[in-house]
């Protein structure tokens, strides 16, 4: 097993080569070995997808229970983790700095905090708090004694403010702020990333399996992307295929779906490690 | 020197040159459109008034938006509101002191426009012009310029202005030149904008602070619950919020590239070369592009803290 502070350097390191590399996005201990037996460097949680796996919407989870999840998928491979851990918890930046050291003591090497309020009608923090809330995060994850990399996001786009310079402006702002990878989820266009990626000197890092985006991981990295998660979309995909398996049933009594399905002896092959 | 930063105001020398000799009057400086009743833009044909202006009409009086470089467009803007309407000329508001939005200010005044602008921008209009000027400028050049009339009546950050139950609302925005005014008509939707708005067109960044610029664009088109999506620039088409937003991720691009670039110690030549190319990927076809070297080269002063802005000692 490696040190965390061993996973720390490999995880910054990670970010520092010359093309993208993808961080997949598992949702409990079987989905993180499976994605270490291909070969993955690194694996992102999801809150969105472990959400799903217990039954509840995204953003209710709470501090306690995601920690306890991100627990799991650390222990469940040798890979550094990097953890969604979504606005970190409060909008204090004195919870979101602790959000952070809970992080670290939980195994992870690395995390994001999101600038959203989960509030309808208010869903993003004004400019002032939301520096504050990096800077503590970034303070508390650099007080660390190994490299814990901190990744900011913009939400503008989740939340129906696509507005790409205020966009920028907040990124550029989280990085002043400390932040050590830049996040926007939602962007659609390779012109809109190369924008963001000229315009700010911090690995950036991109979430595609949005539907109707197609841009591969060579053309990202021409561009000049550093990290591409899936955010929920490997979860979805599955799920996407539990649900047909199930209608098919319900609806017309047959079990092709079946021929879909991974062997019994692969799937067990590649836990075997 | 200077004047290769502002060729995006026409060549102005040979302009004065040729508005002496008087040369051909071509008839069409602009074109005129009416945005909604009463409320007109007049832009400009390749450069022929140097500027855009506009003018609404309101229940007892005209309110004219800039004066354009060329006299001769301003005089036939005057005769366009005369075929338009009988009602007296009462205002005429200077977005901001560049040459090419007062020139034809006593024009207007002429014909009765008191010439309002934002405070500070008064005593700028006979002094910063000269910068303009180039190295082959003229006494007859300077005389022109100490000639221009300055607003009459100014304001700090906000002016209403009736003209019988039709308002103008002025407002002071920081950005591109440190004494700007946006133009709103509130029962059109309509705002003139200045050179706080350049549509698809590489800005003139002489004495623009381009950390308050973007903070403007982020504002101004949303004032009092009225959302404003028909919006006048100072150069170019009429716009939408499209191509504000378009202009404020150019602002906000340049601001990063640049910083980016000098924090990894690139300067001068280098790193205007550095920025080029990465600003090129988006914006090399943008009208003005030519401009970009010199918009790069005042964006990595202003980073600096050492860029010079009006009202304070020439550099030397």
């Amino acid at each position: 097993m490696r040190t965390q502070a061993e996973k720390g350097s490999t995880f910054r390191a990670l970010h520092q080569g010359s093309g993208a590399f993808i961080i997949p996005n598992p949702w409990d201990a079987g989905t993180a070995r499976l994605l270490a037996c291909l070969g993955f460097e690194a694996l992102a949680t999801t809150s969105a997808g472990y959400a799903f796996s217990v039954g509840q919407r995204d953003n209710t989870i709470g501090r306690d229970r995601m920690l306890a999840h991100v627990a799991d998928i650390v222990s469940a491979t040798d890979l550094p983790v990097s953890a969604d851990l979504e606005n970190g918890f409060g909008d204090d930046p004195a919870s979101v700095a602790e959000t952070i050291r809970l992080a670290a003591a939980a195994g992870l090497v690395g995390g994001s905090i999101e600038d959203s309020t989960n509030r309808p009608g208010d869903p993003i923090y004004e400019h002032q708090l939301a520096i504050e809330r990096v800077r503590a995060a970034a303070e508390a994850a650099h007080a660390l004694p190994f490299p814990f990399t901190l990744t900011g996001r913009a939400e503008n786009y989740l939340h129906g403010r696509p507005d790409l310079a205020d966009t920028i402006r907040r990124l550029q702002a989280y990085q002043e702020a400390g932040a050590d990878v830049l996040y926007a989820p939602g962007l659609r266009s390779r012109e809109d990333i190369a924008t963001v990626v000229r315009s700010v000197d911090r690995p950036v890092n991109v979430v595609m399996g949005l539907q109707g985006v197609q841009l591969s991981l060579a053309q990202l990295s021409e561009i000049g992307v550093k990290r591409v998660s899936v955010g929920s979309a490997l979860s979805r995909a599955a799920l996407g295929a539990f649900l047909r398996g199930a209608r098919e049933m319900r609806e017309h009594g047959t079990f092709n779906f079946a021929d879909e399905a991974v062997t019994y002896r692969d799937i067990s092959a590649m836990f075997e490690a | 020197m200077i004047i290769a930063l502002v060729t995006a105001l026409t060549l102005l020398c040979s302009g004065i040159a040729r508005a002496q000799a008087g040369a051909d009057a071509a008839p069409a400086f602009f074109k005129l459109v009416e945005l909604a009743p009463g409320v007109f833009a007049a832009t400009d044909i390749d450069g022929k008034a140097g500027a855009n202006a506009g003018f609404v009409i309101g229940d007892d009086g005209v309110l004219v938006v800039d004066s354009f470089y060329k006299p001769e467009a301003a005089q036939a803007l005057l005769a366009e509101i005369h075929k338009r309407t009988a009602l007296p000329l009462r205002f005429l508001v200077n977005t901001h002191y560049h040459i090419d939005h007062v020139s034809g200010n006593r024009i207007f005044a002429a014909a009765g426009a008191q010439v309002i602008g934002q405070q500070r921008m008064h005593d700028w209009v006979q002094s910063e012009n000269m910068k303009f000027l180039g190295s082959k400028a003229t006494d007859a050049d300077r005389e022109r310029i100490r000639n221009l009339l300055p607003p009459q009546l100014g304001y700090g950050q906000t002016l209403h202005v009736w003209l019988g139950r039709r308002s103008v609302l002025l407002r002071s925005w920081p950005g591109h030149t440190g004494s700007d005014t946006v133009a709103y008509v509130p029962d059109a939707g309509v705002m003139f904008g200045g050179d706080l708005l350049w549509s698809r067109s590489i800005p003139n960044l002489i004495d623009a602070t381009v950390a308050q610029w973007t903070q403007s664009l982020e504002r101004m088109a949303e004032d009092e619950g009225v959302r404003y999506n028909i919006i006048v620039p100072g150069h170019g088409e009429v716009a939408s919020q499209t191509e504000l937003a378009e202009f404020k991720t150019y602002l906000t691009e340049l601001r990063g590239v640049v910083a980016k670039l000098q924090r990894q110690g690139l300067a001068g030549d280098a790193l205007q070369d550095a920025a080029l190319e990465e600003l090129n990927a988006r914006y090399g076809s943008w009208r003005y592009n030519r401009l970009m070297r010199s918009n790069v080269r005042d964006m990595a002063d202003e980073l600096a803290g050492t860029k010079r802005l009006p009202g304070t000692p020439q550099r030397r």
